[in-house]
């Protein structure tokens, strides 16, 4: 019994959805940032909706269905053609 | 005939001035559209650096012209400041034209640079067009203005003033107005330029 409960804790904390905020600078049109939603695609439910982009501020959030690393993230902003500056997990 | 060809499409104000890279898996489709003149290109970028593109002119009133070319474009430098970003591409297309008396092979060769904000747009660009054997060159600069900032799912509307200019021809610079609106991952422009063409592009990234 211990042993299923630890289980569970332990899926529960790897498999939880993740919020991310991602600094990215040099996103100034909308066209051009479409490739973050592209992107991320995969690794979202939804990516028009878990997938927010912030042109004012210079932010992407991503609700993740599962935590990625932190190397993926940044693998997946450079394949959209811009630079992840810092990388802030929300939740 | 070949001359005369390459004056004619040299001058055309509709030569395609998206970003030639995208994003990796990103897809183009464009289309330019004159009275009984029409382009069609398709992307795909396979890296955020390089991608392959289909390029089609057809030109009914002028001879019913028509070419087909591929190629690949390139990423050279990308510069991201916080507020806006600068880019240097090139590319190479060839392929075969035919019109009502001949045909051949066509290529053409460019290098273009340009710096945005999301209030003010700057291009520039030489491309080479070669037509068996015939070569010429065009340049191109664009500057455009953004009157209001919008958000990312909403109207964004730009004032563009481009000039062109075609080495060895007459000194007068080819100047169109035009405007340029995004919604989403569409852009339409619409120009009239002081050679008193008229164009429309339709532009699609997916």
């Amino acid at each position: 019994m211990k042993i299923f409960i630890f289980l569970m804790l332990i899926s529960t904390t790897l498999f939880a959805q993740s919020n991310v905020k991602i600094d990215v600078p040099g996103m100034v049109c909308q066209m051009c940032v479409f490739g973050m939603k592209k992107n991320f695609k995969s690794v979202v439910n939804d990516p028009e909706k878990d997938v927010f982009v912030d042109l004012d501020k210079k932010t992407v959030v991503v609700n993740l269905k599962e935590k990625i690393s932190e190397d993926e993230i940044k693998k997946r902003v450079n394949d959209a053609g811009y630079n992840a500056q810092k990388i802030t997990w929300l939740k | 005939m070949n001359k005369f060809l390459l004056i004619i499409i040299t001058l055309l104000p509709i030569n395609s001035f998206s970003h030639p890279v995208i994003y990796k898996g990103g897809s183009i489709f464009q289309g330019s559209f004159m009275p009984r003149m029409n382009q069609i290109r398709l992307g795909y970028t396979a890296s955020p650096k390089y991608s392959f593109v289909y390029n089609a002119n057809y030109f009914e009133n002028i001879n019913k012209y028509q070419d087909h070319t591929v190629g690949m474009n390139f990423l050279l430098k990308r510069w991201l400041n916080y507020d806006s970003q600068a880019n240097l591409y090139t590319g190479i297309h060839g392929g075969g034209y035919k019109n009502s008396f001949s045909n051949g092979k066509v290529g053409h060769l460019f290098f273009m640079g340009d710096w945005e904000s999301r209030v003010h747009y700057t291009m520039f660009k030489v491309k080479r067009f070669i037509y068996n054997g015939e070569t010429r060159q065009n340049f191109t600069a664009r500057y455009g203005f953004a009157p209001f900032i919008a958000g990312m799912n909403e109207l964004q509307a730009w004032l563009i003033l481009q000039g062109m200019y075609v080495e060895d021809q007459s000194r007068e610079v080819n100047i169109t107005p035009m405007l340029r609106f995004f919604y989403k991952n569409v852009l339409w422009e619409i120009g009239h330029s002081t050679r008193g063409q008229s164009y429309l592009t339709l532009m699609v990234h997916y």
